[in-house]
């Protein structure tokens, strides 16, 4: 029984430092570019499948993950250009910018489900497990937890120790009073958006060893990122971080005691709960209107 | 250095500014006065590129502005202080000038520029690790001010930089302005506290209705019958 817990807890935190990095790449996109990415997942599943294909093709693993990883930074710029743009140049209302999101993820889901059917796929890599003690690691999960505790360092460095990160943070918190430094807030959205887009091919890389890919993959990770940045207070990083682990542990924990579907029930009560008590999220500013 | 010819601006249907002429020469502070709703924070924003006007010429140094993005108006050495400062008010006040210093050109003189601020405003150094928001509006203030310094601008733009400010405060942050205006800096000053930015002026333009009603000398406007029933309130 302790032993169950144990494992669980330890697999909760690996899980955990995934899901911060998931849920950092939507955090930022909704604080820079004020928009709620609904195909963020979408994305994840989208460069699964490129992965799938080189690896079919011949490709070292390793290899397609590396070739991957700028083709979905492309991507993130991509849907700045011809979805995000439009929208914010039309002045279109938070609904309207939902619903085109959301509509893009049909769109993917269908374009995938046409080109790669619906069969589930997948890389097949095997990892070793390693038991130290009593707990039992997939190290597959361990390098994505790794990598992504990594690239949540990089990101860090970068938003803090950069003029671009000062400037992606200067725009998110004043669009306007960016402008008057000299920064051109339309850069700094492509810039973010790209990096959105790196953010999701990194994921879909550590994924591809752990998961195998459909074309609704996406949706669940999407809604998961999604909570992770409400749980977190919306816009606010550590805040993201904390919950990513909650979210993390919680669903790992009552997964191993009851089962995943449960877990998931388990981890939105929780969710519910704590969006009750505190609306503004763990670390969320109130607003007061 | 400056010189707007017969702008128009307007919002949607509605008029704000009609055929505003000024001109502004290096080295001079001139103030524009006139009550709330008269357009002279659309005036600003208009120079600075975050309005658009539907006509009318703004020439700065022989480059004109009014097709330009804010972004680049900066990068041609005007620094725009909003009313209230709009501080990035998450960043510390280090990061602030930080930002002020974003242009290409102006990095490299970042050392230089902090110094130089830190020198005029020596509790900003103090503060340096702080989140502006756990400073005063009086400290606030400096922050701003210090931050359109860091792009190493030609022409400061101020709007109403004692707006809500405490009354002994208000002194000290037009007594900043006189500071800067002391370093050979060109200052366009918008000012509800009328008596205490003439004193600051070479020259002020009146503004009723978005449109220019008079032009004349600080002493000329502390003089006038009118600007002293209406504004000063002697």
């Amino acid at each position: 029984m302790l032993e169950l817990l144990f494992n669980s807890l330890v697999n909760g935190i690996l899980f955990g430092g995934v899901l911060a990095l998931l849920a950092f790449g939507m955090n930022l996109i909704f604080g820079v570019v004020k928009i709620i990415h609904m195909a963020y997942g979408q994305c994840i599943m989208l460069g699964m499948y490129f992965i799938y294909s080189l690896v079919q093709l011949g490709m070292p693993v390793i290899c397609a993950c590396l070739i991957v990883i700028p083709i979905l930074g492309l991507l993130g710029f991509l849907l700045q250009l011809l979805v995000i743009n439009p929208l914010l140049k039309a002045k279109a209302d938070p609904l309207t910018q939902l619903l085109a999101l959301a509509g893009l993820t049909i769109v993917f889901e269908n374009t995938v489900q046409i080109i790669w059917g619906a069969d589930i796929v997948g890389v097949n890599v095997q990892f070793p497990i390693v038991h130290i003690g009593s707990i039992y690691l997939r190290i597959s999960n361990v390098i994505a937890f790794l990598g992504a505790l990594i690239v949540l360092f990089g990101m860090y460095f970068l938003l803090n120790h950069t003029y671009l990160g000062l400037a992606i943070r200067s725009t998110a918190q004043d669009t306007e009073s960016a402008r008057l430094m000299g920064i051109n807030p339309r850069l700094i959205y492509y810039v973010t958006m790209s990096i959105g887009g790196i953010l999701t091919g990194v994921i879909a890389a550590f994924f591809s060893p752990i998961y195998a890919v459909h074309p609704h993959f996406g949706g669940s990770f999407t809604l998961t990122s999604f909570i992770i940045v409400v749980l977190g207070g919306m816009g606010n990083m550590v805040g993201g971080f904390i919950a990513a682990f909650v979210i993390g542990i919680v669903t790992s924990v009552a997964a191993a005691f009851t089962s995943t579907e449960i877990a998931d029930i388990v981890a939105l009560v929780a969710f519910v709960v704590v969006i009750l008590i505190r609306p503004q999220g763990l670390l969320g500013i109130k607003v007061i209107k | 250095m400056l010189e707007i010819r017969n702008l128009n601006v307007q919002y949607g249907k509605f008029h704000a500014l009609f055929d505003v002429s000024l001109r502004l020469f290096q080295g001079e502070t001139v103030v524009i006065v006139g009550s709330n709703g008269a357009g002279k924070t659309t005036l600003l924003k208009t120079i600075s590129g975050l309005l658009q006007p539907t006509s009318g010429t703004i020439t700065f140094l022989g480059a004109r502005l009014e097709r330009r993005p804010a972004h680049e108006i900066v990068g041609l050495g005007i620094a725009h202080v909003p009313e209230g400062g709009r501080l990035f008010s998450q960043l510390t006040v280090l990061e602030n000038l930080k930002v002020g210093s974003y242009l290409e050109r102006a990095r490299a003189e970042f050392p230089a520029a902090l110094k130089e601020t830190y020198r005029l405003f020596p509790i900003l150094e103090e503060r340096k690790r702080q989140l502006v928001d756990t400073l005063s509006g009086g400290e606030r203030q400096m922050v701003a001010i210090g931050r359109s310094l860091m792009s190493r601008p030609q022409l400061i733009l101020l709007d109403e930089p004692s707006s809500g400010l405490a009354p002994r405060i208000v002194s000290r942050v037009l007594e900043f302005v006189h500071q800067i205006k002391a370093h050979g800096y060109t200052i366009l000053l918008v000012e509800q506290n009328v008596r205490k930015a003439l004193q600051l002026a070479d020259r002020v333009y009146l503004m009723e209705s978005g449109r220019i009603q008079r032009e004349g000398t600080g002493q000329a406007f502390m003089e006038d019958p009118y600007i002293k029933k209406a504004y000063i309130g002697l």
